[in-house]
């Protein structure tokens, strides 16, 4: 029942249909011109000090952009974006100093970590999680690090990582995500701003979950995050992301691009709570989250699990990838998708089978209200070497009220005859029977609604890891408010 | 931004030589003329389907089709009526995509009207421009505007309120020509209330290398039920492409199987919208391929009212380089409440290099609805084969009965009783040879 008085008080806090994190911290920040150009992307690479080939390589991504067509064939729609009316680069000015400690951060920015309940020496203390917290492009401060460094785990802004281990990321960056590999990965690629670099040597089992919490503040400024996680041989960790961003009326672009590199015996978890400000109840507003995920287990036995809690943005397009290309080798693709109002998402995971006895497991949970359109759409692909690969996929969806949409687009293609591959996939809505027991016994309809989903969406939520796990729960009840009644 | 010109691929050879054939007919109807004239328009624009349509993915017709085929001139054989059919079926034979009007009985049919759309241009026009004029196919491909530029003629059937035929009408596809021909087929099939008829369409391999672009509306008006089958015999250096685009008004029924035998590219497309409530339609087809056969299946079920049903059967067995296709949509509009659909399909893959693409969709705009899909794709089970073994059954047969009962669920979709023989006939014929090589 704990959820159920939580979400009281996050209806109190919510009070006025406001947005719970909308606000705007106001820091003097650095922009590059507005639009985007090769100038942009030199700017760019310029105010981060980054080695020439890093310049050449933003540069051969922007031309391949150029070359490129936004995707169409995804089930949402949203007006043209026009790419040269929006800032590609901002940073908190402060930057030039790095702070050493939290005394030195600016006061202006730890008060807007306050407010999103990040206390970051308590969260320090008390939860043992290392923050690499991302405010705006920059990393602000990276926490926890001599901790890390002891069992030779490098986990840092990328940037930094750039000047530090450039040899690492030249070896890596882009080698699951390839510069042209779409629209957004391109751009992305040609002017990411930061991101994490996390690198887990041979063995090692990284003693805390590395977690990143990703803002975007500054108005009409895209966010182009982009993380590179390597585990090598017999390494482990668990990865959190989560997000929040401040209310404004103006859609902004947010295109992320995630790599994952996993060799022998390696695993990674990572872990997503994504509660971008997803427009008003009119559908005004809102964040365009369009982000690659792709994970490559190079090795056998390599395992990549991801699991998402995707409430926010205006418009999703996420599709988190494994490539199983170790034989042996797991994927596991945990989601829950919510969409209320206008929200609009499409979203899914691709399994690639390539090595052999590889195998590969699908839950994906969508829940639609409002005027609201949720869609999964996802790829099985066994390939002519995948012996005995083996695919689960459950997709359910739920509808609540008759106004939203939720549509199932599965893709599988199989090439091995001693493949097995099996899709389920349901569609349902909470059942008058459901609503009638719960407020028999004295709760009200909307903390039903919240416990029927949550109760829905329980094979996903158990794979959060704890931090997450009350965040996320939290985050489905104050997502599906005013969806009943 | 308009930064970003988008790319056409050049004219082939077969976008021009199609292309090179179309125009207006000299008996056109004005609203014909003009309906073909924005056909050609569209087809010049957008040229043969390929994999970068969403609906074309996985059968890449630009691909499979490069020379292209000139229409067909008009055929002289005799055809002689099908073996199995003498007494039990009433057969219309369209030759190189000409009606044989000497195969258009009329004294055998009562409460129908049967012409072809050569003769009905003149005495039903009325009829035609009713049916192909309104005509809203849910997904409109670049191949149907090429059918509607192409089309010389085809059957019209027009059975009348109550009426019932006995015997399954069976329209047979027959091509004598010996250099590579297309033909482009257009029937139209109107079913009064509480009409019932049964409709096979027979695709024959034919002499030489083919192509049949065939597009069959069907409206079906209240209670009226339909029995449609499809039966493609097609060569491997031949194509097919059926669309069968029905309409189904209250209570009607309508009810599809098709089985295909294979073909360089066969696909057989089902476009279902429900526009009465009650309406039911039972979609299932067997996909059996060999060589290097491509087949594809997909199937469109659009839900514009409630309380309407949906069952579908698919199953795919390939063997050699074979590639089976199966693209099912379930679409429910917002009000279509009560909505009952589900979808199975199920490929069975007995060599190393056949495969098998699958793309289940459902699209829900309505929350008080059940649909749901499954999909699987694998070999033979080892433990049935083991259990049949143990009580001696050669390996050969046990391996033959397993695939022949993975079709069964389709077979027993269909109700007429004729069909069901022969399906059951050329299926077997089929999976003998399958399984037989594979064996080897």
């Amino acid at each position: 029942m704990s959820q159920v008085d939580e979400k009281v008080e996050d209806l109190q806090d919510n009070a006025g249909d406001k947005y719970k994190y909308g606000f705007v911290t106001d820091i003097e920040t650095e922009k590059a011109p507005k639009g985007l150009s090769r100038e942009t992307v030199r700017f760019i690479s310029a105010k981060k000090n980054e080695p020439e080939w890093m310049l050449e390589w933003r540069l051969e991504a922007f031309e391949r952009w150029l070359q490129m067509e936004e995707p169409t064939w995804p089930k949402v729609t949203y007006p043209e974006i026009d790419f040269q009316d929006a800032y590609y680069y901002a940073a908190p000015k402060s930057n030039d100093d790095r702070p050493k400690s939290l005394d030195e951060v600016d006061p202006e920015l730890l008060r807007t970590y306050e407010k999103l309940g990040i206390p970051l020496i308590e969260q320090q203390m008390l939860a043992g999680v290392a923050v690499d917290a991302v405010f705006d492009s920059v990393s602000v401060v990276t926490t926890f690090k001599e901790r890390l460094a002891e069992d030779g785990v490098i986990f840092c802004p990328i940037s930094e990582a750039l000047q530090s281990h450039p040899e690492l990321v030249r070896k890596y960056l882009g080698t699951v995500v390839p510069q042209s590999d779409n629209f957004y990965a391109a751009l992305n690629s040609a002017v990411f701003s930061d991101g994490s670099c996390v690198y887990i040597p041979k063995g090692v089992r990284c003693p805390m979950e590395l977690s990143t919490y990703f803002r975007i503040n500054e108005a009409e400024t895209g966010q182009f995050e982009r993380t590179l996680i390597i585990a090598e041989e017999g390494a482990y960790c668990s990865y959190l992301e989560g997000c929040t961003a401040p209310q404004r009326d103006e859609n902004q672009l947010h295109a992320a691009v995630v790599e994952l590199v996993i060799l022998k015996d390696a695993e990674i978890k990572y872990s997503t709570v994504q509660n971008w400000y997803p427009g008003n109840a009119d559908g005004e507003g809102g964040i365009y989250n369009f982000v690659t995920k792709r994970a490559d287990c190079r090795g056998d036995n390599a395992k990549v699990s991801w699991t998402q809690v995707e409430t926010g943005s205006a418009v999703t397009w996420k599709y988190p990838s494994c490539i199983l290309r170790g034989d042996n080798s797991v994927g596991e693709f945990y989601s829950i998708a919510i969409t209320n109002n206008h929200q609009q998402a499409d979203t899914g995971t691709k399994m690639i089978h390539l090595g052999k006895n590889t195998s590969s497991r699908i839950i994906s949970k969508g829940i639609s209200a409002g005027k609201s359109q949720s869609t999964y759409r996802g790829l099985v692909s066994a390939h002519k070497r995948a012996a005995n690969a083996r695919n689960y996929t459950q997709c359910d969806s739920l509808l609540i009220g008759d106004t939203c949409g939720a549509h199932t687009v599965p893709y599988i293609e199989v090439n091995n005859p001693s493949v097995m591959i099996e899709h389920e996939a349901t569609t349902s809505k909470i059942s008058e029977e459901q609503l009638f027991y719960t407020r028999q016994r004295g709760i009200d309809e909307e903390a039903a609604v919240a416990l029927i989903v949550n109760g829905f969406c329980r094979e996903v939520m158990q794979q959060l890891p704890m931090e997450f796990a009350v965040e996320a729960q939290k985050l489905v009840a104050i997502s599906l408010e005013g969806s009943v009644g | 931004m308009t930064l970003k010109p988008v790319k056409s691929a050049p004219r082939s050879d077969a976008e021009s030589l199609y292309l090179s054939a179309a125009g207006a007919r000299a008996d056109d109807a004005p609203w014909l003329a003009a309906l073909r004239k924005q056909a050609t328009e569209e087809f010049s624009q957008i040229g043969l389907p390929h994999r970068r349509m969403e609906a074309w993915k996985y059968t890449d017709l630009r691909a499979l089709d490069r020379a292209g085929f000139a229409p067909a001139q008009a055929g002289t054989t005799v055809v002689p009526p099908l073996a199995h059919g003498v007494g039990e079926i009433d057969e219309i034979v369209i030759l190189n995509g000409l009606v044989v009007e000497e195969s258009l009985r009329p004294e055998r049919f009562s409460g129908i009207t049967i012409m072809s759309i050569r003769t009905a241009l003149t005495e039903a026009p009325q009829v035609l421009e009713n049916t192909i004029g309104a005509a809203r196919p849910l997904d409109r491909s670049s191949l149907y505007a090429l059918n509607l530029s192409l089309m010389n003629d085809g059957l019209v059937l027009i059975a009348e309120k109550g009426a019932s035929h006995p015997r399954p009408i069976v329209l047979r596809y027959v091509n004598d020509s010996v250099e590579p021909t297309s033909v482009h087929v257009r029937n139209v099939i109107v079913a009064g209330e509480g009409a019932k008829i049964t409709l096979v369409e027979n695709r024959e391999a034919g002499t030489g290398a083919n192509f049949l672009n065939a597009v069959t509306d069907l409206r079906l008006a209240d209670t009226a039920q339909v029995n449609h089958y499809k039966f493609d015999q097609c060569s491997s250096e031949s194509l097919t492409v059926t669309l069968a685009n029905a309409d189904l008004g209250a209570e009607a029924r309508y009810e599809n199987v098709g089985l295909s035998l294979g073909g360089k590219a066969a696909r057989v497309e089902t476009q279902v919208r429900f526009s009465g409530e009650g309406g039911l339609a039972r979609l299932g087809g067997v996909l059996a391929g060999e060589g290097r056969d491509h087949i594809d299946h997909t199937t469109l079920a659009r839900h514009d009212v409630p309380g309407c049903a949906c069952e579908e059967e698919f199953r795919a067995i390939l063997t050699d380089q074979a590639r089976g296709v199966f693209q099912g949509q379930i679409s429910v509009a917002p009000n279509a409440q009560k909505t009952d659909s589900r979808m199975l399909m199920r490929g069975l893959l007995l060599s190393e290099d056949a495969s098998m693409r699958c793309k289940p969709e459902l699209e829900i705009y309505a929350d008080d609805v059940k649909c749901a899909h499954g999909t699987s794709v694998g070999n033979i089970d080892d433990d049935a084969l083991f259990y049949m073994m143990s009580r001696g059954i050669p390996q050969i047969e046990a391996r033959a009965l397993l695939v022949e009962a993975f079709s069964k669920d389709v077979v027993e979709l269909i109700t007429d009783e004729w069909v069901r023989q022969q399906f059951t006939r050329q299926l077997t014929d089929k999976l003998g040879r399958i399984v037989g090589d594979w064996s080897s």
